[in-house]
């Protein structure tokens, strides 16, 4: 039998939790999703992952996906009941629904063909003639456990003298005999109230008692699947949630007009991008974002930013992060237009929220800010630095961001730091600015640009005032066309 | 759907309702006080007297019934009592609702308690569907006329006389005596997950088992029994209380089918009774016309929208006047466009003109009769009224001030009126200067006018006579001997 094939095939690679919660990005995404985003993918996984994502743009194929996850959630739940079912009546009811659920899920997996080459293996896997006539043994056997249980599912309750269970023979009950009377009279009546009561011991040992014969056959056929992995497809069900979710985050934005693209994978290290959105705001119900472009190559792959408390510089920051990393993961990005490098890491630093005093905080930046590079060495990395040591004195403070600079120029690292030290003009990087956008009429938008260095009487008048005088009048009388 | 006596089924009237202002300017209100001296009976009257209809056949429906009712008026007393004990009915049962709501909430409802409610609503159920059929055969004793009353009669044998009322009246009689017969079976059923989804009461005849220990015991019946039998098996002991549950829902089920049943006989001929008390007084007020040898009319329609009446006279005249022919009748006329313009030297009899115009279109399109000769009238879907109210509104007020008041009132009437309306205005603008208030008044009412809204307004600005030409109002004068003419 083939190997069971998977929808997320990633690198080894694990970005840290921090990024997600620097880029804001926890608040937006499940931590299922965010632990899929975690592992950055080469390119030929990019491409498949684009390449399903891609497919998901039509609601057809989006739909498909929400079936499959909908039988495969199905199976997920009839297996915990069935491992919970504790009475035996309630056990064969489970362990039939657990065959039903597992044919469901196997034979919706099978069926996706056509979603892409991800799905393609996983059709295939579970189009398999082995497979196919699994399914098709245990789809005769459901049908027989069905009829078994079809017998035992009615019965009498009589307590009118000794307490007796027999089978039920078409009886009408008290309720239909009046209902239908009182239908014929001319009068409504209310609908049956249908139950969802859990049975007890008692009833299920009595029913068991009355039906042995066919308990016993139901018995029987559950035990032809004993080596069953009945859990196989439900594997899949993390995997497409992460597709949905990302799809649904794509809508979602769409609904104010945020567009999502498919990137082009460059060949060499850079990230070009054309209206460039912040869709981590998406978490604060934002009604709309400002867009910016992006543009690192390999001639100047690090950036400072510079800008006014509030004029978006951490916005443009987290724009730039998290669309790398929803690149890094094959999926869509927020743009018009994007090429990025498949870059192997991307790192980020934020202030912290603890409290510190002056030299605690700049010792933990320090510290934190080495580990970062250290973690970054010797692979193509992008790297975010946001307000670090701006807690020191300027001198101090601007002293270490050069110092870390340095240390990502040497590396080759492409990165973006924000900062308020405007000293960072006299160094040898690009300086971008938050400045107003002047085509903006409120001027509330700031747009990430290049720096550079920067008489009549009473009764008619009481007429008039009520709208009865005659000129009024005649035009209450035009407005209503007489 | 409810049964009506009043109004016609699917019937979508364009009539406005009236306002209490319009009753009170009419003086409805303390004429119908000699009338009728029973303040609820009265107020329910009037309300339908405001509920106002424009459809020629609703107002000729209520005609033929009050006619009926005339004709037979022991069949009204014998109808309003028996609707009287329908209602007792309808309280008790709504007394019995509460308490049951009251256990559910306190969760002290158990098999015994529901079986006791079951019982309750199987017997009020009983007693409602017997109601029925004493209205059914209390109509078929009288010969009926009236669409209305036939209908009526109709609605109640149609069911009465069906062969399931019969069976439900059994049933009732079953559950009634529900605890003494010892019987507890019920058919449940397992949905697709093995879990409860039904739990009813059914008959102990269903049940047939053959009891195992009768076998041991050797009985000779037992083989017999047996092959009438299904096969069975005692229900193993329990611990918990899922049967009492079940059985509770069941029973609570069981009963809400009944009550519910209960509720729509109700619904449907419960507002009979109310409606009965709009002819009752109705009859007292043909009654206390006739007592005053005051001829009345059952107003016919004219057919070209225009009205007339012939010695009409003021209700509230007839009703305080100690001898009726101190009561001056006067003609009345008013064609199919325009207005009326009424002018008279104070107490000449204007304003008992007006409010006698008045009574009489209201009265005359619930259905009633009115005192007068004869009468030919039109359907208005809109009556309004603007009383000059000096006395009573503005006693500490200036001219200024009143006049705004009445400016306002006039604005708003203006707002809402629609095309088909009857205006009635007295003594408007009057509280400021004469050429002024003439001047805002004749725009006002060639804008009513404009509109297709009938208007009679009865003043002292003679200067409107010479604004407004013959095509556009009749103007008629007061004369002695409070003639007008």
């Amino acid at each position: 039998m083939m190997n069971v094939p998977r929808l997320l095939n990633n690198r080894n690679t694990d970005l840290p939790r921090s990024l997600f919660s620097d880029l804001q990005l926890d608040k937006l995404l499940g931590a299922q999703a965010i632990a899929v985003l975690q592992h950055p993918c080469d390119y030929g996984e990019i491409v498949r992952r684009n390449e399903l994502f891609l497919l998901l743009d039509k609601s057809e194929n989006a739909a498909r996906l929400e079936n499959t996850l909908s039988a495969l959630c199905a199976t997920e739940r009839a297996l915990l009941l069935y491992k919970d079912a504790k009475l035996p009546l309630d056990t064969y009811y489970r362990q039939a629904e657990a065959l039903e659920s597992y044919i469901a899920s196997c034979e919706a997996l099978a069926s996706m063909c056509g979603m892409g080459s991800l799905f393609a293996d996983v059709a295939e896997y579970f189009s398999s003639e082995e497979k196919q006539k699994l399914l098709s043994e245990m789809t005769a056997s459901a049908r027989k456990i069905r009829i078994l249980l079809q017998k035992m599912n009615a019965g009498f309750l009589s307590f009118s003298d000794k307490n007796w269970l027999t089978p039920d023979y078409d009886a009408v009950s008290e309720f239909d005999s009046i209902s239908e009377c009182a239908e014929s009279l001319g009068f409504a009546v209310p609908k049956k109230k249908v139950q969802n009561t859990k049975i007890n011991r008692s009833l299920s040992d009595t029913i068991c008692r009355l039906y042995a014969d066919e308990a016993s056959q139901i018995e029987a056929e559950i035990a032809k699947y004993a080596d069953v992995d009945f859990y196989e497809p439900t594997a899949y069900i993390s995997e497409i949630k992460f597709f949905l979710e990302i799809n649904a985050l794509t809508q979602r934005a769409a609904k104010i007009g945020v567009p999502r693209v498919i990137a082009k994978i460059a060949k060499v290290p850079m990230y070009a991008s054309k209206e460039l959105y912040d869709v981590s705001l998406l978490a604060k119900n934002c009604g709309s974002i400002v867009p910016n472009d992006a543009d690192f190559t390999e001639n100047e792959p690090f950036a400072f930013l510079l800008g006014a408390n509030g004029g978006g510089k951490t916005t443009y920051l987290r724009a730039l992060g998290v669309n790398l990393v929803l690149f890094l993961a094959g999926c869509p990005v927020f743009a018009r237009e994007a090429e990025i490098y498949p870059f192997d890491i991307v790192l980020s630093h934020f202030p912290k929220d603890e409290r510190f005093d002056n030299a605690g905080r700049l010792d933990e930046e320090r510290g934190r800010t080495e580990k970062m590079l250290d973690a970054a060495r010797g692979k193509r990395a992008f790297v975010f630095f946001n307000e670090t040591y701006s807690g020191a004195d300027e001198k101090r403070g601007f002293d270490l961001l050069t110092d870390t600079v340095e240390k990502i120029k040497e590396s080759n690292f492409f990165g973006l730091y924000v900062t308020h030290f405007h000293e960072v003009m006299t160094l040898d990087h690009p300086v971008l600015s938050a400045e107003v956008d002047l085509d903006d009429a409120n001027k509330r938008t700031f747009r990430i640009v290049r720096s550079k260095g920067s008489a009549s009487s009473y009764a008619a008048d009481i007429l008039k005032k009520y709208r009865l005088d005659k000129d009024s009048l005649m035009a209450r009388r035009s407005r209503n066309g007489n | 759907m409810a049964i009506s006596i009043l109004h016609l089924r699917d019937l979508i009237s364009n009539a406005e309702a009236l306002s209490d202002r319009i009753l009170y300017h009419l003086s409805l209100d303390r004429s119908f006080s000699h009338i009728c001296a029973d303040v609820n009976k009265r107020e329910y009257f009037l309300s339908v007297l405001s509920d106002l209809t424009d459809d020629k056949n609703e107002i000729l429906y209520r005609q033929d019934i009050v006619k009926d009712f005339v004709s037979n008026p022991t069949l009204l007393e014998q109808l309003e009592s028996l609707a009287a004990r329908f209602e007792e009915l309808r309280n008790t049962q709504k007394t019995a609702g509460k308490g049951e709501y009251r256990m559910n909430v306190t969760g002290t409802t158990s098999p015994d308690a529901l079986k006791n409610i079951l019982q309750t609503r199987a017997l009020c159920l009983k007693r409602a569907l017997l109601f029925i059929k004493a209205y059914g055969e209390l109509l078929e004793r009288f010969d009926l006329r009236s669409r209305g009353l036939k209908a009526l009669r109709s609605s109640f044998k149609e069911i009465y006389e069906k062969n399931d009322f019969s069976r439900l009246l059994t049933f009732c009689t079953k559950f009634e005596k529900f605890s003494s017969n010892g019987f507890w079976d019920f058919r449940f059923s397992l949905n697709d997950e093995g879990r409860i989804e039904s739990y009813e009461l059914v008959d102990h005849k269903y049940i047939r088992v053959s009891d195992p220990d009768l076998k041991k015991k050797g009985f000779s019946l037992f083989k017999k029994a047996e092959e009438a039998a299904y096969p069975c098996r005692r229900v193993s002991p329990t611990n918990d209380d899922l049967y009492e549950r079940l059985a509770a829902s069941a029973l609570s089920e069981l009963s809400g089918v009944l009550v519910k049943i209960s509720e729509q006989i109700f619904e449907k001929f419960g507002g009979v009774g109310q409606e009965l008390v709009f002819y009752e007084v109705a009859l007292k007020y043909i009654n206390a016309l006739s007592e005053k040898k005051v001829q009345i009319c059952y107003p016919m329609f004219s057919e070209d929208e225009s009205v007339k009446v012939k010695n009409l006279y003021d209700l509230y005249l007839l009703m305080t006047k100690a001898n009726p022919s101190d009561v001056v009748p006067n003609d009345f006329s008013l064609g199919q466009d325009g207005g009326l313009l009424v002018f008279g030297g104070n107490g000449s009899g204007k304003t008992v003109y007006l409010r006698s115009i008045g009574t009489m279109q209201v009265l005359a399109q619930a259905g009633l009769p009115i005192p007068c000769e004869i009468a030919e009238i039109a359907p208005f879907s809109q009556l309004a009224t603007q009383f000059s109210e000096a006395e009573k509104e503005f006693c500490e007020g200036n001219d200024a001030g009143r006049f705004e008041q009445e400016v306002r009132e006039l604005a708003e009437m203006v707002d809402t009126l629609k095309e088909g309306s009857l205006v009635f205005l007295n003594e408007t603008f009057q509280s400021t200067a004469y050429a002024e208030g003439a001047e805002g008044l004749y725009h006002l009412l060639k804008h009513f006018s404009a509109l297709n809204i009938r208007w009679i307004l009865v003043s002292h600005l003679h200067r409107l006579e010479e604004m407004l030409d013959s095509r556009e109002a009749t103007v008629l004068h007061t004369s002695n001997g409070y003639k007008i003419n």
